[in-house]
């Protein structure tokens, strides 16, 4: 099983957060002719309005967001050495041997530490601290690295998209570009009412796009398309899982920025139930999406999170399952059906 | 006391204040001119005033910290994490109760070590024998929280579980009572997600965008065994917040609780708090901003199932409320 | 450079702790009296005024710097006139032993924070963390008497009232921020309104030390289309990171690319800089700025903003140390900016 090919265009594409351009780009070409009106917005988030086959009474939108994790370059040494720190939460363990690309002409870089041989037996083992850290770009000495990049400028994971395994999938972003693949495909499907979609810039520092898009455009019910993680891996108990590969679309009841309103998870259980779509409930209240600022917004929307569960979020080499994502689908498309609140 | 005895014994974790906001709707149908509920639940009693150019916005919060089943294990014993600031010592080894009614006991796990104390190592037992027969009950996503009751001590000082911070909702409802007509246009609103981050009271502002700001919530005392040093007393009065690490209160509002305190002869205290937040943040930061304060009721061991005031504290805060909103800035 | 060097001795010596900057505006109005078309101010400590350009419909551009400084709050009275005091903003304790304050209660009166004597300290003690609630300001007075003149609630801030030191360098308290402050009326004065095809409000807003505060007001009241935070930022000193080795003062006013801020802004700011030949630098900022930035941004349906900020050396200490050039090269910078924005295109 595999899904369209737009959706390793996004996760492929370039987008730390601040530099949305690239994901931008995209997403305007793909939905501009099935959507009655787009629109982008001062700071850079699109907002597109698709005309279903009648009016809505509530106003509902749907939002995920376009930026991934990345770097952004502070130093650069003697040597031509890049030294960087961290855009979004990124975990340092994930961070040193691994492949980036860098800049408006995406030069490719390594980062690295110290080699094994050369450590002290107090540093094996133990993962370096990013401002220890530097992109190496293959560069002669620093005047020869400042000729291709200088400070400011942003990186992210090296692209590297693969199915693999049974039916799983693996790549970098895919929070959040799986969210904005799922809302590319619905914009493109006929529906029978009004729907409003918003692809965010920075949410990885913050939920900063959406939380204008909530003032500006004041929604009545918000469903936050996102990825989650999944912690079902060797070695962590039960029921520190959060959420499971293969169980279907995650509902979330709380998380730490958001208590998601009763109403809408008994319905999104029932329109699951009834419609046959595997659905969990995420059974670990960590992190927080976009739904804070929806939520606590002038004109309090009623918020719900659907997400897809996801290995090593934040990561080169996140992994999903290809059939919960379709059962994200599945689920997005009854809710532009139903709305979140009968 | 009648009043926040049928507050406190009302189930209200937070995200489930419902019932609560039945209550005091119902209390405040006869005074308030309008009462609507908003999309999060904060519950807005509109009272209008003498002056409409102005609006005064008052806020106390419904919610009641408590803990959310996370996971059912197989024993049929559950995980759950904190809703709300939970110190899991103040917490451990008492009875809980479900919205639902069930009750359970929450324990932590054995053999912890003291240092590694956590709501993560916190067990509720509900008695059942296996994860379905526990399901029959409860499910992944009920919330709970340790079971209400008020106890009688000396001098008019009471314990409960939990007067933060319906003693706040009480003390506006009273108030209220005592008002004929507000200085300005009021808003009573009792806010909803106060304990997880002042949630409601964002929303809730952001609706009405005040020019003056009141909150009534619970303060901690520095007179008990142990306390730091600071000068919040119980029996000192109603307490007019200075500082707390939300939000620094407006100097105008200040100045006029201290001057209304002097002239209605109210017994009063300041208070300067170097943790917590309170609504009165949110109000302040509402819009272009409003002129906020927060009249607070010194509490020992806020957070515990034995928080304790001295009623005398109370019935001076709830005076000081009913004197701002009748004469104001 | 004299103009600048008054106006940064004048506001750096006006009383602005934050939560408490009400108490500046009565003078920040006489500084600036003539400068602005409207002034308006906000509850929560900023004071805005708006130079307009006579267009109808034009756009808005916010240049904010935050006029609060981090100061205490007298939370006690004690016996021998004595204060304990809480924190307003990331207050410095290793900076307080001995230091010199003012404290504002019905007049202003003069108090050192208090220092324990050498041999009453436990040679253990060394690396312990110095707490504000082991500190006391002394007042020189009798309880009876400081109780009539301060009460629980007064604020207090530093007293170290600006001096020159060589090469156009100067220290003293609350550059951070009010050199900028005084940077924005240096660049409203030099600029040239005939040019102007935007509507300019220098906001300078409270509470930045505490949350921001002013700021969300100022800029929700202001619905702008475009904002510059001006702040100072950390340089290159002998215990800096690696990332500050490019950032020295007196090398010019800091332009900073964020992924919390609006790219197209920023090199827009860079170009401007470099079109008129201005001295600036160039930093990376991965997340937050710290400034008021982060505030401007998500202010109503978003405002794109970036950040110019002026190098400062010991930050939030009574010797901040600045150079004079940066900051008028700088407000060159906003002058030659403001005229030139209706050139920039997204």
């Amino acid at each position: 099983m595999k899904l369209t090919p737009l959706f390793k265009k996004l996760c492929d594409a370039f987008g730390p957060s601040s530099l949305e351009d690239e994901v931008r780009e995209i997403i305007l070409n793909e939905i501009t002719p099935r959507a009655a009106s787009v629109k982008v917005d001062k700071i850079g988030n699109i907002i597109a309005f698709k005309k279903g086959k009648s009016a809505r009474r509530k106003k509902l939108l749907f939002s995920s967001h376009m930026d991934e994790v990345g770097f952004m370059i502070r130093h650069i040494d003697d040597d031509g050495y890049a030294y960087f720190g961290t855009v979004g939460g990124i975990n340092e363990s994930v961070i040193p041997g691994k492949k980036v690309v860098i800049g408006e002409n995406r030069i490719p870089g390594v980062i690295s530490a110290k080699a094994i041989h050369l450590q002290t037996p107090d540093e094996r083992g133990v993962s370096p601290s990013v401002e220890k850290l530097y992109i190496d770009i293959g560069a002669k000495s620093k005047a020869d690295t400042l000729t291709r990049l200088c400070v400011g400028d942003m990186a992210t994971f090296a692209p590297d998209f693969e199915y693999f395994g049974s039916d799983r999938v693996k790549s970098k972003a895919i929070d959040d570009r799986f969210g904005c693949y799922a809302l590319c495909e619905l914009i493109k499907k006929d529906l029978p009412y009004d729907a409003f979609f918003a692809f965010t810039v920075q949410e990885e520092e913050g939920c900063r796009g959406a939380a204008a898009v909530a003032f500006g455009e004041a929604p009545d019910e918000v469903v936050i398309v996102e990825s989650t993680t999944a912690a079902d891996i060797q070695g962590v108990p039960e029921h520190q899982r959060a959420c499971v590969l293969g169980q279907g679309a995650v509902i979330s009841f709380m998380d730490n920025s958001t208590l998601y309103p009763r109403s809408a998870i008994e319905n999104i259980k029932t329109l699951c139930n009834e419609n046959n779509i595997k659905w969990q409930l995420k059974t670990l209240v960590a992190g927080g999406n976009e739904a804070r600022v929806y939520q606590t917004s002038q004109n309090p929307a009623v918020v719900a999170a659907v997400s897809a569960p996801v290995r090593y979020i934040h990561s080169p080499a996140c992994v999903a399952d290809i059939s919960d994502l379709a059962e994200v689908e599945k689920l997005l498309l009854k809710l532009a059906e139903s709305g979140l609140v009968s | 006391m009648k009043t926040i005895k049928r507050y406190i014994e009302t189930f209200s974790v937070t995200g489930n204040e419902e019932e609560l906001r039945e209550l005091i709707s119902k209390d405040m149908e006869s005074y308030a001119d309008s009462i609507k509920t908003d999309a999060m639940g904060n519950l807005i009693c509109f009272k209008k005033g003498g002056d409409s150019s102005k609006k005064t916005m008052l806020a106390a919060h419904m919610d009641e910290i408590g803990f959310v089943v996370t996971f059912i294990e197989n024993s049929g014993l559950l995980r759950v994490s904190n809703v709300g600031g939970i110190r899991p010592i103040n917490s451990a080894y008492g009875e809980v109760v479900f919205k639902n009614g069930v009750k359970g006991v929450i324990v932590i796990e054995e053999n912890t070590k003291p240092g590694d104390i956590a709501v993560k190592k916190m067990i509720v037992d509900i008695g059942a024998k296996t994860k379905k027969d526990a399901e029959k009950q409860v499910s992944v996503g009920d919330f709970l929280t340790l079971t209400q009751r008020v106890t009688k001590l000396k001098n008019k000082r009471f314990a409960a579980k939990a007067f933060d911070d319906r003693l706040g909702c009480a003390a506006l409802v009273e108030a209220s009572r005592l008002v004929k007509v507000p200085k300005y246009d009021t808003f009573f609103v009792f806010t909803v997600q106060e304990e997880v981050g002042l949630r409601g009271s964002k929303a809730a502002a952001g609706g009405i965008l005040p020019d003056f700001s009141l909150a009534c919530d619970v303060t901690p005392t520095y007179d008990s065994v142990g306390s730091d040093p600071g000068e919040v007393k119980l029996g000192g009065g109603a307490a007019i917040k200075i500082k707390d690490s939300s939000v620094i209160c407006s100097k105008v509002i200040v100045d006029t609780l201290t001057r209304l305190a002097k002239e209605k002869n109210i017994k009063y205290q300041y208070e300067i708090l170097n943790a917590g937040g309170t609504d009165t943040a949110s109000m302040q930061l509402a819009g272009g901003g409003s002129y906020a304060g927060c009249v607070s009721i010194p509490t020992r061991y806020v957070h515990s199932p034995v928080e304790l005031i001295d009623l005398k504290d109370y019935e001076n805060a709830v005076a000081l409320i009913a004197a701002f909103v009748e004469e104001g800035v | 450079m004299e103009r600048l060097y008054s106006l940064a001795a004048e506001l750096t010596a006006l009383p602005s702790v934050s939560g408490f900057e009400e108490a500046a505006f009565g003078r920040l109005g006489q500084i600036t009296d003539g400068l602005f078309d409207e002034v308006f101010t906000t509850p929560t400590g900023s004071f805005v005024g708006v130079v307009k350009c006579g267009r109808p419909g034009a756009g808005r551009l916010i240049f904010d710097a935050h006029l609060d400084e981090i100061g205490f709050i007298v939370s006690q009275i004690h016996k021998d006139g004595f204060l304990s005091v809480t924190n307003a903003g990331g207050v410095d304790t290793r900076m307080l032993s001995a230091s010199a304050v003012t404290v504002y209660g019905k007049k202003a009166v003069r108090g050192v924070f208090t220092s324990i004597p050498p041999h009453l300290k436990n040679p253990d003690d060394k690396n312990k963390k110095l707490e504000l609630k082991s500190l006391y300001i002394d007042t020189g007075y009798k309880e009876e008497e400081i109780k009539e003149i301060v009460k629980i609630g007064d604020f207090a801030e530093l007293y170290s009232p600006l001096f020159r030191l060589e090469n156009g360098f100067i220290a003293g308290k609350s550059l951070d921020d009010k050199i900028c402050v005084a940077q924005i009326i240096r660049a409203v004065e030099k600029l040239d309104k005939s040019k102007l095809s935007c509507d300019l409000y220098c906001a300078f807003t409270g509470g930045e030390e505490i949350g921001g505060k002013g700021a969300t007001s100022a800029s929700y009241a202001i619905d702008a289309d475009w904002g510059v935070a001006l702040d100072v930022c950390n340089p290159k000193t002998p215990e800096s990171k690696n990332f500050l080795d490019d950032i020295t003062v007196g090398g010019g006013c800091v332009i900073s690319y964020s992924s919390t801020t609006s790219r197209f802004l920023t090199k827009a700011l860079a170009d401007c800089a470099k079109k008129h030949s201005l001295k600036t630098q160039l930093k990376g900022e991965p997340g937050r700025t710290g400034t008021n930035a982060h505030y401007i941004f998500t202010s109503r349906a978003g405002v794109p903003c970036t950040n110019l900020s002026v190098p400062l050396r010991y930050m939030h200490t009574g010797v901040e140390v600045v150079n004079l050039s940066d900051v008028f090269e700088g407000a060159v910078l906003l002058a030659k900016f403001t005229e030139e924005l209706g050139d920039i295109k997204k």
